[in-house]
């Protein structure tokens, strides 16, 4: 954590001067000094030191707040020294007076020479000859990918803008960093295997090696060309190339490639991800083995193409691109059986056309319904055509494994949310895993992943919905709450900490609690908290505010945390609905009279102890039970009393003369009686 | 033939009924005829001392008679000591004729006659007030009562009491807390 101001540097957001940064007692983070060629594209590099080893080249890179950063990789790497790889040093999270916000903050060692090429492709230096170009670059790299395969991660930004020169007088070359976005993200789509390169850049997923053998196949054609060999195509005609080409012959074309890089190149480059290069195919030929030559072609294609979007489309996989982009037409086509019929008749594939004439079924079947809908039927024939393409729903295209990323940079950018919630509910990912040919990789991972996500969307209760979905899949993204954005909360141990810290300063009347953040503890809490949820989504104030009380206690004490004067004070201001719901009034004032000195101890569990014991609440009904039959009692005696009142002075006569009578008869006899005993003595 | 044994039964049980009625009738005025022959001087002062009790008998309509009950007991408290007088004396028509001529004796035994129906006029009112006095109390009491426990335990107490009764609430001071 950033603990102590060093010097005065630079200025923040607000014009203020700027002080370096402590990070974990080691680090020191200039902000006022900026390393722009360090930058990537959505993280900015600063000056750094390391108090322990003064004489390292490190440097910070402050992720944006706005983009779900990849902190697993991040943890996975931190301090590793992994060949061929920028070295991550530490990463925390800190306050970054720049932004005015807290921001995730990795460090870094820092490259010894400059970056390999600009943006563009350009290559500093001009081309590579293949000599440098294995020992240099593809030994390292390969290395790199390998200690990552080990770590069960891929890199995901592998281009030649996120090279550097690195080693003894800058001589190999390095990856760059690629936990700042989510993976693929800033990537090219020449990048990006054909398979991935549909889908939006936070919905590219992390993929498997093969994307990344894929991706440096690219950068080495790249490096060999020194720029961009497809600078002048659109991304649409190098797809329409590539789709007729392979990726092989619409990046080498006619290019004069190396003879001993072909078969490499072929290799990486395979648009089938079955035959492309494994790490360890590179590790073979690296070692010089001659693997067996591949055979490298564009996609299947048929003769007659299908006219769509005032194109003739010849391979699936661009005409399912096509028919995602115009939905109505595309579900014009799929309706009246034109596509099925160009299917069956002219690509001869009967069992593909009569799966897409069973969808276009559906629209009859559930003709109001949005199983029906023509969202819904163009993105199940999307699939149908392309199957290992994303899932291309309502203008989002998107892998099943990076629907949990492309989920929270949705959130972060306030996006299409609902969309991708809708994705969910309609099936779209279990579709997707239905329609696969052969075996897919964490299927049942991937279908329980959706299942789970799926119950929770159905459920509109604060601890479900979409929100729960974001942290359930991205378990490392900070809350989101506005109460605690600022504070970039990643672990429900920092959670309570920080409501503690932005009570100092928020509106007492601000309800402590919301959607993310019952979210974000249901997601990180290590046990059930559902009857918290359930208390907190009750309509009634007194019980909600309960239960949100309640669910605060039970993290603090789980996790035995420290006193929280400011959140237990903060609570506390909202727990008056909860003290009337105890039918004494006696009771109540004691409990307010209580409630400041436990505020003072700062402790929620106490807190709640003192406002919902179970002792007091029941002797409070059974109080209350007995005062409302003693009231009732009253009650019925003074209707008594006062329906007497009619005839209740006839009834004093009545009993008046009773008595009359009764005295005389006792006067008489005592007379009687007197006046013997006189005569007798 | 069973027809005629039934009436034969009820001819002979209802002559039953009307014999013992007679007899018994006979045998009270037997005795009061008897009382009357043998006890005259005893009869003449009861019956000349007690006539404000048989002018209460007639006059008192009530099943109860109660006003009967209180002139007749202070009329006999009147009574009782020439009663006395006359058994422990002569016990002679002269002794019980200088008795009821005697208008001290009727005075007395007339005053004390009176002085019953005053009991009996002036003691029911007095009596039936002071009960509605004692009843008010008792409402209050009970009002303050209720009050006391919707002070402590809220309008809640006024609601459950109206489902379960329907009764009209007691007036009570507004809830400061809510």
């Amino acid at each position: 954590m950033a603990e102590a101001n060093i010097q005065a540097g630079g200025r923040d957001a607000g014009g203020g001067l700027m002080d370096p940064i402590l990070v974990n007692d080691r680090f020191v983070i200039d902000p006022a000094k900026p390393l722009d060629e360090l930058d990537s594209p959505t993280a900015m590099a600063y000056a750094a030191d390391d108090r322990r080893d003064p004489r390292s080249d490190t440097f910070a890179l402050v992720c944006h707040p706005g983009l779900p950063a990849r902190v697993d990789m991040l943890a996975a790497l931190r301090g590793l020294r992994v060949p061929g790889l920028l070295s991550v040093l530490d990463w925390d999270v800190v306050d970054w007076p720049p932004l005015g916000q807290r921001c995730l903050v990795a460090l870094m060692g820092r490259p010894r020479g400059r970056r390999v090429a600009d943006a563009n492709g350009v290559v500093h230096g001009g081309r590579m000859n293949e000599y440098e170009m294995t020992k240099r670059v593809i030994d390292p790299l390969v290395r790199a990918l390998d200690e990552l395969s080990v770590l069960k991660l891929t890199h995901r930004a592998i281009r030649p803008d996120n090279l550097f020169y690195d080693g003894e007088g800058g001589q190999t070359v390095v990856l760059g960093e690629s936990f700042s976005t989510p993976a693929g993200y800033d990537q090219s789509i020449l990048f990006e295997t054909p398979e991935r390169a549909y889908a939006d850049p936070a919905g590219r997923g992390v993929g498997k090696a093969s994307d990344d053998v894929y991706a440096l196949g690219v950068t080495l054609v790249f490096l060999l060309q020194g720029r961009n060999p497809v600078a002048h195509l659109s991304p649409s005609e190098f797809a329409k190339m590539r789709v007729e080409q392979g990726t092989y012959g619409a990046l080498c074309g006619k290019a004069r490639i190396p003879l001993s890089l072909i078969e490499p190149l072929r290799g990486m480059l395979n648009d089938d991800v079955e035959s492309r290069w494994t790490l360890d195919a590179l590790h073979q030929w690296l070692s010089g083995r001659r693997l067996a030559p591949v055979t490298q072609h564009g996609s299947r294609r048929s003769e007659i193409g299908f006219s769509f979007g005032g194109r003739d489309h010849t391979s699936l996989r661009t005409l399912s691109q096509a028919l995602s982009r115009d939905v109505p037409e595309a579900s014009r086509k799929i309706r009246d059986g034109g596509l099925e019929h160009w299917l069956r008749r002219t690509r001869n594939d009967s069992e593909l056309a009569d799966k897409v004439a069973d969808t276009a079924q559906l629209a009859t079947i559930f003709p109001n319904s949005a199983q029906g809908s023509d969202d819904v039927i163009v993105s199940k024939v999307c699939m149908l055509l392309h199957p290992q393409g994303p899932i291309r729903y309502k203008g989002l295209a998107f892998m099943p494994e990076a629907y949990g990323t492309l989920l929270a940079h949705e959130f972060l950018q306030d996006g299409g949310v609902q969309v991708l919630a809708e994705a969910v509910v309609r099936g779209l990912p279990a579709y997707w895993l239905e329609v696969q040919d052969g075996p897919v990789e964490d299927a049942m991972t991937l279908e329980r992943t959706f299942t789970q996500s799926r119950s929770f969307m159905q459920v509109a209760e604060p601890g479900h919905g979409i929100e729960r979905c974001l942290y359930e899949l991205n378990l490392s993204l900070p809350c989101q709450s506005p109460l605690v954005v600022r504070e970039y909360v990643t672990t429900i141990e920092d959670l309570l900490p920080a409501m503690d810290t932005v009570a100092d300063r928020i509106d007492a009347k601000t309800r402590p609690m919301d959607r993310h953040i019952c979210a974000f503890i249901a997601a990180h809490f290590p046990q059930s908290v559902d009857a918290h949820l359930a208390a907190i989504a009750d309509p009634r104030q007194d019980q909600s505010n309960l239960g949100m009380l309640s669910l605060l206690a039970l993290v603090q004490w789980r996790l035995k945390g420290e006193p929280l004067f400011g959140l237990t004070s903060w609570v506390g201001a909202h727990l008056a609905p909860v003290i009337t719901t105890y039918h004494s009034r006696s009771l109540r004032t004691e409990i307010e009279r209580e409630m400041p000195r436990y505020v003072r101890q700062g402790m929620l569990a106490d807190l709640y102890d003192l406002i919902d014991n179970a002792e007091r609440r029941r002797q409070d009904e059974f109080g209350y039970q007995q005062a409302r039959l003693a009231f009732e009692a009253a009650e019925a005696e003074i209707t008594g009393i006062e329906a007497s009142d009619a005839s209740g002075f006839d009834s004093g006569r009545t009993i008046g003369q009773q008595v009359s009578a009764a005295l005389s008869m006792l006067i008489a006899f005592s007379a009687a009686m007197l006046m013997i005993l006189m005569r007798m003595i | 033939m069973a027809k005629t044994e039934t009436k034969d039964k009820i001819s002979q049980e209802g002559g039953t009924g009307t014999v013992r009625k007679v007899s018994g009738g006979f045998l009270i005025m037997a005795a009061l005829v008897l009382v009357c022959v043998f006890f005259t001087h005893t009869v003449l002062l009861v019956g000349v001392g007690l006539i404000p009790t048989f002018v209460a008998f007639i006059i008192d309509r009530s099943p109860q008679k109660y006003a009967t009950l209180c002139v007749g007991g202070l009329n006999i408290s009147g009574v009782f000591p020439y009663l006395l007088d006359l058994w422990i004396g002569s016990n002679d028509m002269t002794m019980a004729r200088a008795i009821v001529t005697d208008p001290y004796s009727l005075m007395i035994m007339y005053a004390t006659a009176g002085f019953g129906w005053m009991l009996y006029l002036a003691l029911p009112p007095v009596l039936a007030s002071i009960l509605m006095i004692l009843a008010q109390k008792k409402v209050a009491q009970l009002r303050t009562q209720q009050r006391e426990i919707l002070e402590e335990w809220g309008d809640g107490i006024v609601t459950l009491a109206h489902q379960d009764g329907g009764h009209d609430a007691p007036p009570h001071e507004p809830d400061r807390h809510g």
